[in-house]
């Protein structure tokens, strides 16, 4: 199957659910008790319910939002492989809300009350399979993400001697996780006076983001340190001992997974902006990635005191 | 930013720190309104005392060269004379082949003056 074949398939898929959803409404809409059975106990009784409506327009909402986002991110993927595990996992949520939904008024179709719709147990396996089908689907039809060209390194001109001390350090920022961070802040203020849960998640939220709009990189003899935000803390060391070579390489921040810290199957990533960075790989360990301008240098650095701890073996 | 420290030179340590710095602005490496290292990083990183950092860097301040700053750290100022620093350097070297030729500071500024 080519490419754009897979890609279409997995947008029908996206599609289908918020569609199926739509036609459970038609077919059943008028035949359920209002509210629906939302809820059953240990004992098999009814113990929640929701109006009708309500339920339909909510799992709808929520099916064509996911379901226009993975449209957005097949279409993205063209030019750049897309987080496969992301896409899949938006399927689930889709087909979770058309599998709810479609379950639930298969199930009341027919009682003239909620209380009266006992659980179905077929419609239970339903619910949780075949959302899992859709993402497991959606998996496998996607291209796996080829790893970054490691190009070889070239001969770096770049030789320490044993005595001497070396210390090459850089930075990325974010312009723009810096402007939502402030924004944040703000708006958590102003809407503290009207609901103070809200402005505290958003604050928090902000706050948290603060740590994420620029990054300090060191690489020393002891290895090559990331220090994260504006305060230079967390921060973590990969040492010297557990590198094995350095390269600098454009990251795509959807590549890896997004921004932030991430683990991917393709390794550990500090990622806040689209750009250089430098990628290690370790000995025994999954690879990381940094974003840091100026990747070139600090990679050739990184190098050059490899080389020199290898000479004294 | 790459810096290197050569512990066995005559050179003090944060005498090598501030003329990797100069030399990092006369070549260009280095612009207005950048931002160096943090000294506490800067200092970690080559293994030497806070203090032998920030007397590097205080030393580029009375030059005019940068500014430290509460919170931003150090930043090289917008008003840098990057051609002054350059013509500093030549000048440097001039005085060095002058002295290697046994020629002394006068007769060196005479013989400048009748440069046309």
């Amino acid at each position: 199957m080519t490419n754009l074949v897979n890609r279409a398939a997995v947008a029908v898929l996206a599609v289908l659910a918020p569609v199926l959803l739509l036609i459970f409404r038609v077919t059943y809409g008028n035949r359920v008790p209002d509210p629906l059975p939302t809820h059953w106990n240990l004992a098999g009784r009814v113990n929640g319910t929701a109006g009708a409506g309500t339920f339909f327009v909510i799992l709808l909402v929520i099916g064509v939002l996911l379901g226009v986002v993975v449209l957005l991110l097949v279409r993205s993927s063209r030019r750049s492989p897309t987080g496969r595990a992301a896409i899949a996992a938006l399927l689930f949520g889709g087909w979770l809300c058309a599998a709810l939904y479609g379950t639930t008024v298969a199930m009341s179709a027919g009682a003239s009350s909620a209380a009266q719709v006992g659980l179905s147990w077929p419609g239970v396996v339903v619910i949780v399979l075949i959302p899992l089908l859709a993402a497991i689907a959606g998996w496998l039809l996607l291209p796996v993400p080829a790893s970054p060209a490691v190009a070889v390194p070239a001969e770096s001109a770049l030789t320490f001697s044993d005595t001497e001390r070396v210390v090459w350090t850089g930075r990325a920022e974010s312009r723009l996780l810096r402007w939502i961070a402030a924004a944040g802040l703000v708006a958590s203020g102003l809407l503290a006076p009207f609901t103070v849960p809200a402005a505290l998640i958003v604050f928090v939220v902000s706050l948290a983001l603060v740590f994420v709009t620029e990054i300090g990189v060191r690489v020393d003899a002891v290895g090559l340190h990331t220090l994260w935000g504006p305060f230079g803390w967390p921060r973590g060391t990969v040492r010297l001992a557990e590198i094995e070579a350095a390269t600098a390489l454009q990251v795509e921040p959807m590549e890896w997974g997004g921004w932030g810290y991430r683990i991917t199957p393709r390794g550990r990533a500090a990622v806040i902006r689209r750009g250089p960075g430098i990628l290690l790989d370790r000995v025994g360990s999954p690879r990381y990635l940094v974003t840091v301008d100026q990747a070139a240098a600090g990679a050739d650095v990184v190098n050059a005191l490899l080389d020199r701890a290898r000479r004294h073996h | 930013m790459l810096f290197r420290l050569d512990p066995t030179s005559t050179i003090g340590l944060a005498e090598q720190i501030a003329g990797r710095v100069r030399g990092a602005l006369a070549s260009g490496e280095l612009g207005p309104g950048e931002r160096l290292p943090p000294a506490r990083e800067l200092a970690a990183g080559l293994e030497v005392n806070m203090h032998t950092v920030l007397r590097a860097y205080s030393a580029l301040r009375d030059d005019g060269l940068i500014e430290l700053r509460r919170g931003r750290g150090a930043q090289v100022r917008h008003e840098v004379d990057v051609a002054g620093l350059q013509l500093d350097e030549q000048i440097q070297q001039l005085v060095r082949a002058a002295d290697r030729l046994g020629v002394d500071r006068e007769t060196l500024i005479e013989r400048m003056r009748k440069v046309t």
